[in-house]
């Protein structure tokens, strides 16, 4: 036998193949080196070897050879011992467990309610099967003073205007709210106003389900109407009544060519019925008619063909206002935006009809969901906090385990899973607790959707990311720092902490403390900015005012009379009448001084207000004198400014200067001044505004009671009208109640803040509770000890909760800046908002204190007070 | 169970049981070199054996050792239940395929 063979080759592999295949390995090598040596000769049988050992280097004989890879894990006796060493553990720590598991679930399943809220607020008008062609067209004009405003509506010429004209557009179509209308079906009439007149083309740019009847010919013919199912039954109870007759506004009969599935509530139009575009007259006294490139008062949707690009179709709309208006430096400019971003885009944009068009804000949506997040946070923080503290508890059996031969990846994934079980339990728990609460919750929020079970299921993937995400996160640090357990010190009990451990606690803690303490401070400042939106004087008087919603051709018949005959009795103080209601936005109009140039046109708002006005809404003229009947040109000539717009024009000496308003009407004479008031609601500044005796028919009218019994005046209110006008029905509102819904959105928010902030205290309080209890068990000893050496039980007491003041305080400073930050955003929605006290934070900090303090007290107080024997004795 | 077996595999498969109770390493790609007249590597041949004996198509156990191997053992694979139902598989699938071919389709090649 000749030399064998390579000796580095053989050690090179001896040394990355250490486990039980080496031995075979070599010997096949080997012989195979002989072989070789025979075949071909000395030298190529040594390369050869040592390239087939080179070549051998795979995961198999790489991998070592240790008791984990030797067994398997996955039998079914070691998943049974693990469940059982598992379920041991929790029975044992009954309290904790039961803990961490409520707190989580509790996060979990508010975080998702959260998520079902925000699911629905971003699907609106994604069920159109074309939502990503169908884009409505919005108007932004500035005025000479350089205020943009920007408006939903569009002008009646537009769609006819423009079809065949743009190589983009494919169909385009054009909405005018119907307003207040009387449906009438034999004995039934009401009042609606959640319909449009539409034209022919509506239906099929934007696809609402119809249940009966064409989409391309319902609206065709003038005098058809398209209702809801809904609405059917309302009048005809007959969900299916096609050919049948109604009646508009006791003139015009309408014959109904379909019926619609009731729009789905995340419809950003929220209609009931459609009268066709043919039908729609414009009102007497209107400055403008349907050929107007300029009145905006419609709302036009267009549908583009497929591939193509929306931006240059308004590129294209941008060319063609500016050619139809050439001198003007500033011409009205269109804005297309599609339709599956209206809910939440358009803040900012008014309808200046105010039609139901739903308007969520996409502020709130992510503020909430930024909240839930905090609070998932929380619960996550209590969850990895006290599972690491229990991990504590189970140095002896890691221990034993580790003496039976278990390494350190076996129990590290033992430990991960049972926390991923955890977790998941949890989750299942979460989503129990959510269905559970969730119809109290939508009553509570005004929330107008039901869960789905297609929303679950969108949603749930995400819940079953952040749940398993935060068992695994949680229980990783624990898990590790257990797995790598010296041996020997965890079978005698003593402790291996090391430094940066603890600190983590702690940061975490903190982290708690700030989240609550950030959420406390917005409850704060939200309520007070609401409770300082109630207090705030308008300006006007909304109490005792009745608010009468009618057609204006009702107005017309009957106000005159129905005034005189109200006004007469001691119940009533005043009556009168006007366009807008107040907590509407009012439209604006241009004026400008007389002799000034056009060009020096200025933006106003304005209202139409009727004699009385004034006196009715409480409102006192400081200047000059109100309108009145003893002036026979007050309707045409005169005209009151308020105080802004006496500073806005620059009038030194207002009465009884010439001013334009309304380009096409003659010049007016400012007869008085009134003082500033809040027409709208709280949210926007007071502008320059003006009001003028009526030349439309008006829909409002307000009848101010003297302060008595509201039976009786309603009483006497309906009474009265049937008198006036038979059987028409009255439809009356206290104008105060109206006014509070203005700011409905706010008072949601805020309510919803507070319940999460108190979600937030529990939570953490919950969690502080578990690692108090926990620390004050394993410190027992150093208490036992302390005592004896002679401390007394305050400063036992002190030694104990001075870190958690510590930490409550740097939460406080942490939080500052980021409270102050998002709720100035957020105040700045009011043109009317407090300023942030600056007691707020101190305050919120020392809601938490004291509430960490009786948490924490019982605790402590109980060990810090027994027998310090008792103490030494554990062991 | 993925009775699946890809053409190396099923060829070293096929082999250990040709070689009974001689089906190690060296034998096995000895007999693919020679047999098959394909060049085959020491280290391809062990790792199918590994990858069949995870799967389950094969059983092992040390062996005798000799001098020639410097006096270390050997690796004797056998093949189980297992992987009798994989080979079978395979070579029906293969056989069923075979007859379903038509006379017209090897004509004139």
């Amino acid at each position: 036998m000749k030399k064998g063979p390579p000796k580095l080759a053989e050690w090179f592999f001896t040394w990355y193949c250490n486990n039980h295949l080496q031995e075979s390995i070599l010997g096949d090598l080997e012989e195979q080196f002989y072989q070789n040596q025979e075949k071909y000769g000395g030298w190529q049988a040594r390369l050869r070897y040592c390239f087939g050992v080179l070549l051998f280097i795979n995961r198999f004989t790489l991998q070592r050879d240790t008791y984990s890879n030797r067994i398997n894990h996955y039998s079914p006796g070691m998943i049974k011992n693990n469940l059982i060493s598992s379920f041991r553990f929790f029975r044992k720590n009954k309290g904790f467990t039961f803990i961490n598991i409520f707190g989580l679930s509790l996060g979990l399943s508010s975080f998702l309610l959260i998520l079902f809220f925000i699911n629905h607020e971003l699907s609106f008008d994604r069920f159109l099967e074309n939502s990503d062609q169908v884009y409505r067209i919005n108007f932004a004009f500035q005025d000479n003073s350089g205020n943009v405003t920007t408006l939903v509506n569009s002008p009646p010429a537009l769609a006819p205007g423009i079809r065949g004209k743009f190589s983009e557009l494919d169909k385009i179509t054009q909405l005018r709210y119907a307003m207040n209308c009387l449906l009438s079906y034999e004995d039934k009439h009401f009042y609606e106003n959640q319909g449009y007149f539409a034209d022919s083309l509506f239906l099929e740019v934007l696809p609402y389900e119809l249940l009966s009847g064409d989409a391309q010919t319902a609206l065709d013919q003038p005098n058809s109407i398209v209702l809801t199912e809904e609405l059917a039954l309302k009048y005809f109870n007959d969900p299916n009544p096609l050919g049948a007759s109604i009646i508009l506004n006791n003139e015009i009969p309408l014959t109904v060519t379909g019926i619609l599935e009731d729009l789905p509530n995340n419809s950003h139009l929220d209609f009931n019925f459609l009268v066709s575009f043919a039908s729609y007259e414009v009102p007497a006294g209107y400055a403008s008619d349907l050929s107007s490139w300029g009145w905006l008062g419609f709302l036009t949707y267009a549908s583009l063909k497929p591939n193509t690009d929306p931006e240059r179709f308004e590129t294209g709309l941008i060319q063609h206002f500016k050619m139809l208006d050439p001198n003007n430096p500033n011409p009205m400019r269109p804005i297309v935006q599609n339709v599956s971003d209206i809910y939440l885009g358009s803040t900012g944009i008014n309808d200046d009809l105010a039609s139901p068009i739903r308007s969520g804000n996409r502020f709130n949506v992510r503020a909430l969901l930024l909240v839930s997040i905090l609070i998932l946070l929380i619960a996550g923080f209590n969850f990895s906090n006290l599972s690491h503290a229990l991990a504590i508890n189970r140095r002896k059996v890691i221990g034993i385990r580790k003496i039976l031969g278990a390494d350190r990846r076996s129990i590290f994934i033992q430990l991960l899973v049972e926390s991923l079980v955890l977790a998941l339990c949890c989750l299942l728990l979460a989503l129990g607790i959510t269905l559970f609460a969730f119809p109290y919750v939508a009553q509570l929020m005004a929330w107008d959707f039901s869960i789905k079970l297609a929303m679950v299921w969108e949603v749930i993937p995400i819940l079953v990311m952040v749940g398993v995400l935060i068992g695994m996160v949680s229980s990783f640090y624990p898990a590790i720092s257990l797995a790598q357990l010296d041996l020997m010190k965890a079978i005698k009990g003593i402790s291996n902490d090391r430094k940066p451990r603890v600190q983590l606690k702690k940061v975490l803690l903190t982290l708690q403390f700030a989240i609550a303490i950030g959420l406390i401070s917005a409850t704060i400042i939200m309520g007070r900015q609401i409770h300082h939106l109630r207090n705030t004087d308008t300006g006007y008087q909304a109490a005792h005012v009745v608010l009468i919603e009618m057609l204006p051709t009702d107005m017309r018949r009957f106000f005159e009379v129905y005034k005189d005959q109200l006004v007469t009795d001691a119940l009533v103080a005043q009556v009168s009448r006007s366009e807008r209601v107040l907590g509407d936005p009012w439209p604006f109009s241009v004026i400008r001084k007389q002799g000034e140039d056009p060009a020096m046109n200025k933006r106003i708002f304005f209202n139409q207000a009727d004699y009385d006005y004034f006196t009715t809404m409480d409102i006192p003229i400081s200047m000059g004198r109100d309108f009145s009947k003893d002036y026979i040109n007050d309707p045409s000539k005169a005209i009151i400014l308020n105080q802004q717009a006496v500073e806005y024009l620059g009038l030194a000496d207002p009465i009884g200067t010439q001013v334009h308003f309304f380009e096409l009407d003659g010049p007016r004479t400012v007869i008085g001044v009134a003082e500033d008031f809040n027409y709208a609601s709280l949210h926007e500044a007071i502008g320059p505004a003006a009001m003028i005796l009526p030349f439309i028919d008006l829909e409002y009218m307000y009848v101010r009671f003297n302060p008595g019994n509201p039976v009786e005046q309603i009483a006497f209110l309906e009474d009265t009208w049937q008198s006036v006008a038979g059987d028409t029905p009255l439809e009356w509102r206290f104008l105060d109640a109206n006014l509070k819904e203005l700011y409905d959105t706010e008072k949601k928010m805020s309510m919803l803040i507070q319940a999460f902030s108190v979600l937030a205290i529990l939570l953490a309080c919950l969690g502080l509770l578990g690692m108090v209890t926990f620390m004050v068990n394993n410190r027992v000893k150093e208490v036992g000890v302390r005592k004896v050496l002679g401390a007394s039980i305050p400063s036992l007491y002190t030694l104990f909760i001075k870190p958690y003041l510590f930490q409550t305080i740097l939460a406080m400073l942490i939080m500052i800046p980021l409270v102050h930050y998002f709720l100035s955003n957020w105040l700045h929605n009011f043109a009317y908002h407090i300023q942030i006290p600056w007691w707020t934070y101190p305050i919120s900090a020392g809601i938490l204190i004291v509430i960490i303090l009786i948490t924490v007290s019982f605790q402590i107080l109980s060990a810090a007070g027994s027998n310090p024997t008792s103490l030494l004795r554990q062991e | 169970m993925r009775l699946h077996l890809g053409e190396f595999e099923e060829i070293v498969l096929l082999l250990v049981a040709v070689h009974y109770e001689d089906a190690y390493g060296l034998t096995i790609m000895n007999s693919i070199e020679e047999k098959l007249n394909r060049k085959v590597t020491l280290s391809s041949v062990h790792t199918a054996l590994y990858r069949l004996e995870e799967k389950g198509f094969l059983s092992s156990e040390i062996g005798g050792a000799t001098k020639a191997r410097g006096g270390r053992r050997k690796r004797l694979f056998k093949i189980t239940a297992l992987g009798k139902e994989a080979l079978e598989i395979s070579r029906a699938s293969r056989n069923m395929l075979w007859n379903m071919i038509p006379k017209i389709s090897f004509d004139n090649l």
